[in-house]
């Protein structure tokens, strides 16, 4: 096809533009993808029963907050991938900056902590809570994943694996919410490891899937 | 851009077609440098058309215009070096001399449909033109082998150049 009749034929019949659809369309994404975090976590393993005790709510609370910083921190740099042209404003010191501080404080718990109490530190409230941990996290992350590449697609990504790991991160954070209330492992450096190798684990994926998931 | 986000479809019209100037000597040159030829870089060309038109609702209003365009540009380069080293590998060996002889082809086209622009400008253009803008002479040589000075070299290039746009304008609009 001539290039002139391509050009032709794409000015013909032109329709405005919303502004503003790629930022709804992945808000729309992240609140669906959470919602079916939270869905999944109750169907499968509930929320903790002792959830109305003022400290396990905390606890609670606390690694929502946890959750919410790491998406919070993501997201900006998520909408900003999908327009090209502004994808090298990537700071990854920012976005990791929720999962490494909370290593910080971590480390400086266990250090000043009692020997007796460090392995309730790190492999929390019994022997499984690590491995089911890892596993509900990722498990409850697929979703909004799946979602969130889904919004991506909308826009236009370059750097296909930064983006598809930006994703993941997103993704990690919201089934570490959805986990965080079913989670009954009370302790930082808990957190910092296992929430952490989790919301990894799902960055690899994102950037894992990327490339291929994303190309337009 | 702005008015043809907005629907206008004859300021669309033209930015397309100045875009199109604009990327295609971006990816003649990108193409000639791997040692692709012309029709491949129209081809691009024609998908980076077709994507800028596809995504122009990621264009974010208050950002500079070109800096989008050119991300869209080279990703979509990048896109297509992925794409063909495996289809290069998959080529048989026979088959490749169809393809260097396809790209031979377009050169020489481009080269005639010049040369034909060229016989309708003035003589004195002609030759400016030909040492300095195709025999990457310097003005000054250009200017003693035509045997005149400096500035008149410059002039008629100037001259040259514009005649040669309003050729291809007439003919583009025939």
């Amino acid at each position: 096809m001539n290039t002139d009749r391509l050009i032709d034929a794409l000015s013909a019949n032109l329709e405005r533009v919303s502004h503003g659809r790629l930022e709804k369309t992945l808000i729309l994404a992240m609140v669906t993808g959470g919602a079916a975090a939270f869905a999944l976590m109750l169907a499968t393993v509930g929320p903790r029963p002792d959830l109305q005790s003022t400290a396990h709510l905390e606890w609670s609370a606390i690694k929502l907050l946890y959750a919410l910083s790491v998406i919070g921190a993501g997201v900006p740099f998520l909408i900003r991938s999908m327009r090209p042209g502004l994808e090298n404003g990537t700071h990854w010191p920012v976005i990791l900056f929720p999962l490494v501080a909370t290593i910080v404080v971590a480390f400086v718990m266990f250090v000043l902590g009692r020997p007796q109490t460090w392995r309730e530190m790190l492999f929390g409230a019994s022997t499984f809570s690590p491995a089911r941990c890892l596993l509900c996290i990722t498990f409850f992350s697929a979703i909004p994943l799946a979602v969130l590449i889904w919004a991506l697609r909308k826009g236009a990504p370059i750097r296909l694996r930064i983006c598809g790991a930006i994703a993941g991160i997103v993704a990690g954070g919201l089934g570490a919410a959805a986990y965080g209330l079913a989670c009954m492992s009370d302790t930082i450096p808990f957190i910092a490891i296992w929430y952490g190798a989790a919301i990894a684990i799902c960055a690899v994926v994102g950037a894992q899937v990327g490339p291929s998931l994303l190309r337009w | 851009m702005t008015a043809g986000l907005d629907g206008d479809a004859i300021a669309y019209h033209r930015l397309l077609e100045r875009l199109t100037g604009h990327l295609r000597a971006y990816y003649r040159n990108r193409f000639a440098r791997i040692g692709h030829g012309a029709a491949e870089a129209e081809d691009l060309l024609q998908e980076v058309l077709i994507a800028v038109h596809t995504h122009r609702h990621t264009y974010d209003l208050s950002q500079p215009f070109m800096p989008w365009i050119h991300a869209i540009a080279r990703y979509k380069f990048l896109d297509y070096l992925r794409r063909t080293k495996y289809s290069f590998k998959d080529m048989p060996i026979e088959r490749a001399e169809e393809l260097t002889a396809d790209s031979d082809m377009a050169a020489i086209e481009s080269g005639l449909d010049l040369h034909r622009l060229m016989s309708q400008i003035s003589l004195k253009a002609r030759k400016a033109i030909q040492y300095v803008k195709l025999e990457g002479l310097s003005v000054s040589e250009a200017a003693t082998r035509c045997g005149i000075s400096e500035s008149a070299v410059k002039v008629a290039v100037h001259r040259g150049l514009k005649a040669l746009a309003l050729q291809v304008r007439k003919e583009s609009g025939a």
